[in-house]
């Protein structure tokens, strides 16, 4: 039991001094008697007694004097005790795993029946390919009352949020799962002189360096230093059977990332017709919005959907075509270009290119990419707020696929797609039994991958700031206090209504003639 | 206040307007009328009188007229002429009534100062009413005390002013006291005691009183807290004469007790009032000054 005004507890001091009141009236009255001619000495009344015993009406006062002081007082009864309020901010990409499920079976065992746990997911609606942006989590975080934030995410632990939230706890649900290393843009290019697909790509580096080659290229690996990028053109060589950008031994983050180290915002942005595109497993939320603009996108290319829809060999075939692509590699610096060859204008297609458009090439950067450029139509639209996927086709006749793009901010991070488009155009080069390989998991890549436990000393030590349950007793104190009132004064009304001749009123008269 | 009231406080010193009110002044404003209307004849149809004047200086007679006293009809008038005639006396100037006050002071608590001051005054009054004399005294410490001797109705505001003044106080002492007023009073006068009677004399003290032709009434204030009081609480109560403090707890059985020993008293001392010939007039603090006026003029001699 608590107290509202626990001060008015200090007027209980007055029920001794209403005892000490009811005592002082203890020895009889002296009343002046005209004679004492009747009266013998069997009418002798008992010795005074040295503490009066008292009668139920001064109880009745007693109890209530105690019944409003407690009422003043305002006492309640605990119902509940107070509990914790726990938010969870679930900003987990693809590789995390991890759900509002997963969260509150692992927080139940550290939580009370009076504790809130709310889970916030921020995954958009186009699956968990698309990590929450920073601002989005800042924006939960500020925006709810809680004892406990906690921030479920499955990228390195980063001080990436501003000031007032430093109590924050980073909890890292990755999986130490490989994943597919970055990949941002590619075109396929088509040479009259030589019809062999070459690779254009861009690749970013963001930690230690990192060295990447391709398997299945004769060309030395390239070195990528923290926060380079460089832009690939691979002419994609005829006898090769595989081809697989990896890193190279010792070198665990092979990853690209976007010049202003924004991790999470995830684009992919193709040129050109991609031939084909192969998503992993576990990207399940960008294969159905890949898959869904494929479909409507291969009836007008030509194309057929190959593979297993629900395996990792999803995939779009075309009629081979013989081709030969030299072995070679050139690079430039980051913003640089490698020259294109000349287009050559075409009497007519080549049977592998013939739905590409002779000047649908070039190769760049976009980072407006959500809002189509003028003479881009769009060809699906997925739009979970703050993130996105768009699919273009661009005016050139290629197609432009951004994913989670945050508007305003420069495209690309972390992303498997690389191995992908090298499969794509391997598929292109029409190569005989080309597979690609890196297009399974590697188990070397583990971009922005952490598992942290529940912080549950954390969980425990937090205060309550969920308020307790009280039952006010106020009222139930009033009644007291109206029913012993009623009980101490209701007798006496009774003894003067009925009109009798008390020895108080004997008193009085006596010394009134007095 | 009325003219009456104002003619009965004119010239008499302080009165005491507690006990003696504007509403009892102006009663006993009133009290000759209400005697010369009881002594003229029937009243109602019901109480006879003996008629004007006194009982010695005869003057003559008249006719009998239905409603005279029979006691004042010359029967041997009748045997010897026939006729129902009766004898008319002349007022007694020297008429003297006694009025004596218990002055104890156990007739101050409980409201009996106020009934016992007002009683006195009204006897006084209807002495006064009479065209007689009126002599007022106390009776204190063992001795018969008068305090004035009024001898017309204009005396009444220092009759009222004496009673205003004199406090009940001390013992009255009854044992003592009473038999020195026995000797005081002469014959023929009529005595008016008022007192409780709240003493352990031998009510014999009045037989003196017997045969002396002395007629009157003793007032017998009774106070219901002492002669019948209700059971209740404890009490420390104090004696108002002896200043004696004693210990009661008035159980219905005790206070059942004290009536009971309170009545035989009151009868003891009734039965040897009436022995003498006088009047016993119980009243209380309560009763009506209007009943006991009528009482008094009714009932008294």
């Amino acid at each position: 039991m608590s107290f509202l005004a626990p001060l008015w507890l200090l007027g209980l001091a007055l029920l001794p001094l209403l005892v000490w009141l009811a005592n002082r009236r203890t020895p009889p009255r002296e009343v002046v008697w005209p004679s004492l001619l009747f009266l013998t000495d069997e009418d002798e009344g008992p010795p005074p007694e040295s503490r009066r015993r008292l009668d139920w009406r001064t109880w009745c006062a007693l109890l209530a004097l105690t019944a409003i002081v407690l009422a003043a007082a305002g006492p309640t009864l605990r119902r509940a005790e107070p509990g914790r309020r726990i938010f969870v901010v679930v900003a987990a990409g693809p590789r995390a795993e991890v759900g509002e499920t997963r969260i509150r079976e692992a927080l139940a065992p550290l939580t009370g029946p009076r504790d809130v746990v709310r889970v916030d997911v921020l995954l958009p609606a186009i699956g968990t390919h698309v990590r929450s942006s920073r601002d989005a989590i800042e924006r939960a975080l500020r925006g709810a009352e809680a004892d406990v934030r906690i921030v479920v995410d499955d990228r390195a632990r980063e001080e990436f949020l501003g000031p007032g939230l430093d109590d924050v706890v980073f909890v890292g649900s990755g999986l130490k799962q490989p994943a597919n290393t970055s990949f941002l843009t590619a075109r396929v290019e088509v040479e009259a002189a030589n019809p062999d697909p070459v690779l254009h790509a861009v690749v970013w580096r963001q930690g230690p360096r990192a060295t990447v080659g391709l398997e299945g290229v004769d060309e030395p690996p390239l070195v990528l230093e923290d926060g380079e990028a460089r832009v690939l053109r691979v002419p994609l060589p005829t006898a090769a059977t595989s081809i697989r950008l990896h890193s190279a031994a010792g070198h665990s983050a092979a990853g690209g990332v976007s010049a202003d180290a924004v991790p999470e915002d995830d684009t992919l942005r193709i040129e050109g017709r991609v031939l084909r595109v192969y998503v992993p497993t576990s990207e399940s939320g960008l294969r159905s919005v890949v898959r869904d603009a494929l479909d409507a996108l291969l009836g007008r290319g030509g194309f057929t959907l190959v593979g297993d829809p629900e395996g990792a060999d999803l995939g779009i075939a075309r009629a081979p075509t013989p081709a030969s692509v030299p072995a070679r590699l050139e690079v430039a610096p980051a913003g640089g270009e490698v020259p294109f060859p000349t287009p050559v204008a075409r009497t007519e297609p080549s049977p592998w290119t013939r739905d590409l458009r002779p000047d649908a090439r070039g190769l760049r950067m976009t980072p407006e990419v959500v809002q189509p450029r003028p003479g881009e139509r769009p060809l699906l639209v997925a739009r979970a707020d703050p993130a996105q996927a768009l699919l273009l086709e661009t005016r050139e006749g290629g197609l432009r696929l951004t994913v989670d793009p945050l508007t305003g901010e420069a495209p690309f991070a972390a992303s498997s797609a690389w191995p992908l488009l090298l499969e794509n155009l391997l598929e292109a080069s029409n190569a005989p039994r080309r597979r690609v390989v890196g297009a399974r998991p590697l188990a070397w890549a583990t971009v922005g991958q952490a598992v942290d436990p529940l912080p549950t000393e954390r969980i425990a030590q937090a205060a309550r700031g969920r308020p307790a349950e009280d039952r006010p007793l106020r009222p139930a104190c009033l009644l007291v206090a109206l029913a012993a009132l009623a009980g101490a004064w209701w007798p006496h009304r009774r003894d003067l209504d009925a009109g009798l001749t008390t020895p108080a009123r004997i008193g009085a008269s006596s010394r009134a003639s007095a | 206040m009325s003219r009456a009231a104002e003619a009965m406080t004119a010239g008499g010193g302080d009165v005491d307007g507690d006990l003696f009110p504007i509403s009892f002044l102006r009663l006993l404003a009133y009290v000759p009328a209400c005697v010369r209307r009881l002594d003229g004849g029937v009243v109602g149809g019901r109480v006879a009188r003996r008629g004007d004047g006194g009982r010695y200086l005869f003057r003559g007679h008249r006719d009998y007229r239905p409603g005279d006293d029979l006691r004042r009809v010359d029967w041997r008038v009748e045997a010897r002429h026939g006729n129902l005639v009766v004898r008319q006396f002349d007022a007694e100037r020297d008429h003297l009534t006694e009025v004596w006050l218990d002055g104890s002071a156990s007739m101050g608590p409980c409201g009996g100062r106020v009934a016992t001051a007002q009683a006195a005054a009204l006897a006084c009054a209807i002495g006064l009413s009479s065209g007689g004399r009126a002599r007022l005294g106390v009776l204190r410490g063992g001795e018969a005390q008068p305090l004035l001797e009024a001898d017309a109705w204009g005396s009444m505001p220092q009759v009222l002013a004496r009673l205003s003044g004199d406090i009940p106080d001390g013992r009255a002492d009854l044992a003592a006291s009473l038999p020195r007023l026995v000797h005081r009073v002469p014959r023929g006068a009529r005595l008016l005691l008022v007192s409780d009677l709240l003493t352990r004399a031998d009510p014999g003290v009045l037989q003196p009183l017997a045969g002396r032709g002395i007629r009157g009434a003793v007032l017998h204030l009774r106070v219901p807290e002492v002669t019948s009081p209700a059971a209740g609480r404890a009490l420390e109560v104090r004696d108002a004469e002896s200043g004696g403090r004693r210990r009661v707890r008035l159980t219905a059985r005790t206070a059942a007790k004290v009536a009971e020993r309170a009545r035989a008293h009151g009868a003891r001392w009734a039965h040897h009032i009436r022995m003498v010939g006088l009047v016993y007039r119980p009243f209380a603090p309560g009763t009506s000054v209007e009943r006991l006026l009528r009482q008094l003029v009714a009932e008294v001699p």
